[in-house]
């Protein structure tokens, strides 16, 4: 009988986190039973089964699942008292300690063999819950849990670490944040690098050909870190010396009031198209349609994205932000470019513009067989298998 | 005059404070509504006349309910007309355009002046029914950037603007901009130019002792909009380039993850200190003493700031957006520097920078000049004064 694994995610997935409904299939898969804990209300989105904290559900709903939850805390007061205790010994006030344990009740009332963060993040307030189940307690370092959000509290992983039994790092780079950020070298790490489903992104015909004008895209929310503004400023550059050029953005953020203004102070709107969301299945699509696929972020834990578009065999730009140069094989399968250094990028494009088509054809082909060869799904979901099984 | 600025919150930015008191003095009957954050200070204004927005559920049908009772007795029928023009399809909208509606009515205003272009849309029934005066503030985002990505905004300017009796533009370019959504505009268009009290203007000293840091400050909430992201680019390249700089960002609120992220990715600790919200007063101060005031925002009417930093002697380098020529001949009065590009703005601190005293002196004086010219309180409220009457004749 294989575990049952709790997850701990900030939201129920839908089909924009590819990754994570991916990883959970995987699991389900691989025989294990999985279910989802949210502090995030989002009904019936999700084919998973997700237990959900009392506060968000609707009124109504809460008036029958408190008896039910009641009536589970009574059958599972020890661990309760477990975690009264832990939280207590760990200086903790009673306020906060009750405050917690009613935040955390959903997880503690459940029959888990194993707790998994998704995020590292989240495992603030949270970190003495597997001890009080009594199940082995994980979690994934992914990028701007472990990048950014220390900087702002420092506690987050100070407090969380020494209740960790294992750890999932999804590059090297980030391995070694986790590192700066205070992480017990006793702990293990395991790296599992993202995988994508390479038959849904296959090389596409005219692998190697640069249109005129030269189509970019990029795929992925519009958020501050994944540095479209400086890819706006590259294309402005391309602009100034007449190349033609459209680019299309697939994702929807709270950026995308800045880069709509920008791209029309910088009179290039009309080359710049915002697709907004765009389903899963039809990205393979958008990609088919370009040649130059561009991922200028300031922090990237590793980028489905990127390997989406490799496996369809796109010029592929990446910045050299954390898990991007891991990801993409300078020189041979894409190329790598000094974050923010738009210069530099748009002297990128311009060179991928001039190069001959079959030596771009080559680039295009070893991407995407790098791709199939070490970022298959059916790999991620044997290393997660072996990740939970010990 | 009997006039009600609408600012939503009171008290409003220190510009929008600037105009009340200034009218108040001027002998107008202000009148005030919006949510209280904090106390005004009105205590020497007798003519100044506040009633605040309710908060809880509880508070706005009590307040509905005085104030039905009050015109009840004076004037059922506008009771009725008002709640005709508040009825709205979600009930709590309705509720709080029906209190804003029978605070501005009872109280028998002359004009409205409307400060955030934003708000209009709770404003809708009242400018259609044209029984009160509108004017319409335009400053910066609201007209330039919310319309492009917000197609809702841009349909409700375009129905509304035609609606409105009058403008107050803080720039010739900001009437250009919004032109768009009314062509008949620039008739009922009147600039006045944000301005600096007598005050800030007479802080300025002629003593300026310079020290071996080349200290930059920016002022301004995070956002966005104001640019600091390419503001902290041109720092890392001035380091780079041997500039002994030292950034000072006086800003609101919590600081954003991608400023931290940034310096922390840039390595700019010790080059950088980022000061959290200080009085007014004290940022005049830190302006003051700084050797040059960085305005880098991607878009901006005329930021008050500037003005400021030109009246207590301070250079500025400031990004070319939309107002900012109106304000600084670039090179005379100060510099003007490409938005969002990091070299850009580099090159034109250094300008600063390698200035000689002669050349600082010449460039203070020219600013000081030019703002007597223009940006006087005292001007700003003739314009403001001249718009309403305009507003008023035209309309009797």
């Amino acid at each position: 009988m294989k575990k049952h694994i709790g997850l701990i995610v900030t939201k129920p997935p839908v089909y924009s986190e590819q990754f994570l409904m991916d990883k959970i299939q995987g699991l389900i898969d691989s025989g294990y039973t999985v279910t989802l804990f949210s502090n995030a209300y989002v009904p019936n989105k999700t084919p998973f089964k997700v237990v959900y904290a009392l506060s968000p559900q609707p009124k109504f709903k809460v008036g029958i699942k408190l008896l039910y939850y009641i009536l589970l805390g009574i059958i599972n007061l020890n661990k309760l008292f477990r975690y009264y205790n832990i939280s207590l010994k760990q200086g903790n006030s009673n306020k906060k300690t009750f405050k917690y344990l009613i935040s955390n009740y959903h997880i503690l009332i459940s029959k888990i063999d194993w707790l998994h963060f998704e995020f590292s993040g989240l495992a603030y307030n949270r970190e003495y819950v597997a001890k009080a189940i009594g199940c082995k307690m994980s979690l994934s370092i992914r990028g701007y849990d472990i990048a950014i959000s220390p900087l702002k509290n420092d506690k987050v992983h100070s407090k969380v670490w020494k209740f960790v039994d294992k750890v999932h790092s999804i590059s090297d780079d980030i391995t070694e944040l986790a590192y700066q950020n205070g992480m017990p070298n006793a702990i293990t790490i395991q790296k599992i690098s993202p995988a994508i489903k390479p038959e849904t992104f296959p090389l596409k015909g005219d692998c190697g050909t640069v249109k005129n004008p030269i189509k970019l895209i990029s795929v992925g929310r519009l958020h501050w870190k994944k540095g479209y503004n400086y890819i706006l400023l590259a294309l402005k550059e391309l602009k100034n010396q007449n190349i033609d050029f459209i680019y299309s953005i697939i994702g929807e953020g709270k950026a995308k009031e800045e880069l709509v203004y920008i791209s029309n102070m910088l009179g290039i709107e009309k080359q710049v198209i915002f697709h907004g969301e765009v389903k899963h299945a039809s990205i393979a699509e958008h990609l088919h349609q370009s040649d130059i696929f561009i991922q200028f972020s300031v922090q990237e834990g590793f980028s489905n994205a990127v390997l989406e578009a490799q496996s369809c065999g796109l010029m592929v730009i990446g910045s050299d932000a954390e898990g991007l140069p891991e990801n993409i094989n300078n020189g041979e399968t894409g190329w790598i470019v000094g974050k923010r250094d738009y210069i530099a990028l748009s002297e990128q494009i311009k060179n991928i513009a001039k190069m001959n088509s079959d030596e771009r054809k080559k680039i295009g082909a070893a991407a995407s067989e790098r791709v199939s060869k070490h970022f298959d799904l059916t790999k991620q979901n044997k290393e997660f298998d072996e990740f939970y099984s010990e | 005059m009997r006039i009600s600025i609408f600012a939503n919150e009171i008290p409003s930015t220190v510009f929008i404070e600037n105009m009340v008191k200034g009218l108040a003095e001027r002998g107008h009957n202000i009148f005030l509504y919006g949510k209280c954050i904090q106390n005004p200070h009105y205590e020497d204004y007798k003519n100044i006349n506040i009633i605040s927005e309710p908060n809880s559920k509880i508070s706005k049908v009590y307040f509905a309910l005085k104030y039905c009772f009050k015109l009840l007795v004076i004037n059922p029928k506008l009771l009725f007309h008002i709640y005709k023009l508040s009825k709205d399809k979600k009930k709590h909208r309705w509720m709080r355009k029906f209190n804003m509606y029978i605070t501005l009515y009872h109280w028998n205003l002359d004009i409205i002046h409307i400060q955030w272009a934003k708000s209009i849309s709770w404003l809708e029934a009242l400018i259609k029914d044209g029984r009160i005066n509108t004017v319409l503030s335009l400053r910066g985002t609201h007209i330039n950037v919310t319309p492009l990505s917000d197609p809702k905004t841009k349909i409700n300017f375009e129905v509304l603007f035609p609606s409105i009796k009058g403008f107050h533009s803080v720039s010739y370019a900001m009437i250009d901009e919004a032109k768009k959504y009314d062509m008949s505009l620039p008739n009922r268009s009147v600039v006045a130019y944000p301005a600096i009290t007598p005050t800030t203007y007479n802080l300025f000293t002629k003593e300026y002792t310079k020290t071996e840091q080349f200290n930059i400050i920016s002022i301004g909430r995070d956002h966005w909009i104001k640019g600091y992201t390419y503001a902290l680019d041109a720092l890392r390249i001035l380091v780079d380039e041997g500039v002994p700089a030292y950034y000072t960002i006086v800003a609101s609120g919590t600081l954003p993850d991608q400023l931290l992220f940034q310096i922390e990715d840039l390595d700019l600790y010790k080059y950088v200190n980022i000061i959290n919200g200080l009085p007014h007063t004290e940022v005049l101060k830190a302006v003051s003493k700084a050797d040059v005031l960085l305005m880098s925002s991607i878009e901006e009417g005329v930021p008050n700031v500037v003005l400021e930093a030109m009246a207590v002697g301070t250079p500025v380098v400031s990004t070319d957006c939309r107002g900012i020529p109106e304000i600084i001949d670039d090179g005379i009065t100060g510099y003007i520097t490409q938005a969002c590009f990091p070299d850009s703005i580099a090159s034109d601190l250094k300008k600063v920078y390698i200035q000689s005293a002669d050349e600082r002196e010449q460039m203070i004086l020219k600013a000081r000049e030019k703002l007597t010219k223009n940006h006087l309180l005292e001007i700003q409220l003739d314009n403001i004064e001249k718009l309403y009457l305009n507003v008023i004749n035209n309309w009797k």
